[in-house]
């Protein structure tokens, strides 16, 4: 047994949610996997630690929009393109003449369409645009939560909505462990690392987050049975870059 | 226009290539999309006289990319010429290593076993690990491309194009191929040590000629992460294919961009 017993949930987190090598020599199973749940925002956190890391580390040596550009492509690369993957599926999908049943195939399909290209692009062109825009002061604050704000949209939208599919498979282990007490967990831990970094603009900021996730699963309802693995990244990459856009106004707003 | 040979003689069998410049002929043509003479080899032991000369080609390459560079900078902004610079190197090359690298982004970041991540490499239809990766390559490259200084600009251009191709010969050469036939293959076959040390010459002498202590830092720096990809890739595949090997190129040449000027605030380098 390799660390604490209690954090093993954080470890399958990290290895579910990143390319970061954990010290759990096997993959988690379907069903350890549901543990891992309530620790995704801290999973987002030590990636928002990282790009902060990064970003202040690189600074010195490079041109601004050199590390820009490597700040999006990093989030990216330790991700995995996991949730950017699952952005271009569900465009696919919901842009596709099909029934609502039929979509939940589309979505497994691995390639990738016009839809989900040209998503996956502008989202890109999105985040790069965003850092390039942050206010100095802002920096920080919105790298450190713009990740944790993203894995914890995952957690609200697996409590919140109907899961879509009937077949076993990580999301589905991951959506019978999406208790009212998992949700609201994380949702603290979210709201207190919210909090140190943001200040006042905290509860704004997750209220915003909270309508983003909202407004989309009602979108993603209107054209599929219920949500999926899929669009539970598809709301990541919306929230991170929609944080990236939008917390530095918060912070502006609140002085 | 050349007159049309007389009915009475024959046509002259074609003038024989002198071998160096076979070498340079093949590597262009198999490496771009520029006219090269009719009736090259494609197959044989000129691909291993060719793998010495692929620096040669990011040379030549660089050469059009500056002359490109020069040209437009007349007329428009700095941002909107470096996506110039890119459209061309993607037409010069026929996007043949973009390719490589959005197969390669899509077989090695799938979670699969090895022989399906080969079967992915053959699929030429994108999935989203391709899109994902090339929209964050052209985003990086199209960023360093804006931050060269303006005086290491040309120099740089040529530097890292050149050992681009270089670290395809060293991963050529050092590392097993992952297949029983394929673009590659023949050049693996063909590979010898003394091509790659022909290749190793002509990119240190590039390099360290047009930037320095900073360029033969560069030349080592590629080595290093070439080391590290091809590390990556026999991990998860039974060998390097041709895909891989445009994905190299890819990556070297972005690292390249990014970091030629942070070596040449730190070592010394020539003034132009």
């Amino acid at each position: 047994m390799v660390g604490f017993p209690r954090l093993q949930g954080f470890w399958f987190a990290l290895q579910f949610l990143t390319r970061l090598p954990t010290p759990w020599p096997h993959p988690a199973t379907t069903e350890e996997l549901g543990k891992a749940l309530p620790y995704f925002p801290a999973v987002g956190l030590l990636l928002g630690l990282l790009l902060v890391g990064l970003d202040a580390a690189l600074r010195p040596f490079l041109a601004p929009p050199v590390v820009d550009a490597l700040l999006v492509a990093t989030l990216l690369g330790l991700s995995g393109a996991l949730h950017l993957d699952g952005l271009v599926d569900t465009c696919d999908a919901v842009c596709a003449p099909a029934t609502p049943q039929a979509r939940l195939a589309l979505l497994q399909d691995s390639r990738a369409h016009d839809p989900g290209a040209l998503a996956a692009c502008l989202l890109l062109l999105a985040k790069f645009a965003a850092l390039r825009a942050l206010p100095a002061g802002a920096r920080p604050a919105t790298l450190l939560v713009a990740p944790l704000l993203a894995r914890w949209a995952i957690v609200a939208a697996y409590w919140a909505y109907p899961y879509g599919r009937r077949t076993p498979g990580a999301s589905l282990a991951l959506k019978a462990h999406a208790t009212t007490p998992c949700a609201a967990a994380s949702t603290a831990f979210t709201l207190g690392v919210l909090a140190l970094a943001l200040g006042p603009g905290a509860l704004l900021v997750l209220g915003g987050t909270g309508l983003l996730v909202h407004l989309a699963a009602v979108f993603l309802r209107t054209r599929l049975p219920g949500l999926t693995g899929d669009t539970y990244g598809a709301i990541a990459e919306l929230v991170e870059a929609g944080a990236l856009v939008f917390v530095p106004l918060v912070l502006y707003a609140h002085g | 226009m050349a007159s049309a040979p007389s009915p009475s003689t024959p046509a002259p069998p074609r003038r024989a290539v002198p071998g160096y410049l076979l070498g340079f002929l093949v590597a262009l043509q198999f490496l771009t999309r520029l006219p090269v003479p009719a009736g090259l080899p494609v197959a044989g032991p000129a691909l291993g006289q060719a793998l010495a000369w692929f620096p040669a080609v990011g040379l030549v390459l660089g050469g059009f990319l500056i002359g490109a560079d020069v040209l437009l900078s007349l007329v428009l902004p700095r941002p909107v010429v470096d996506v110039g610079l890119l459209v061309l190197l993607a037409l010069l090359t026929g996007g043949l290593h973009l390719d490589g690298f959005m197969d390669t982004c899509d077989g090695l970041f799938s979670l699969r076993s090895p022989a399906e991540r080969l079967a992915i490499f053959r699929d030429s239809r994108v999935g989203s690990f391709g899109v994902a990766g090339l929209a964050s390559l052209l985003l990086v490259q199209w960023a360093a491309l804006g931050a060269l200084p303006a005086a290491f600009r040309p120099a740089m251009l040529l530097v890292a194009l050149c050992l681009a191709r270089w670290a395809m010969v060293y991963a050529i050469v050092a590392y097993p191929y992952g297949r029983a036939e394929g673009l590659g293959r023949g050049f693996k076959d063909h590979a010898s040590g003394r091509a790659l040390l022909a290749a190793t010459l002509l990119a240190a002498g590039a390099a360290g000629l047009l930037l320095g202590p900073a360029g033969l830092a560069g030349l080592a720096l590629a080595a290093g992460a070439t080391w590290l990809f091809a590390r990556y890739c026999l991990a998860r595949l039974p060998g390097l294919t041709g895909d891989t090997y445009g994905a190299l190129d890819e990556l070297i040449e972005t690292l390249l961009l990014v970091a030629l000027p942070v070596l040449v605030r730190y070592l010394p380098a020539w003034r132009p």
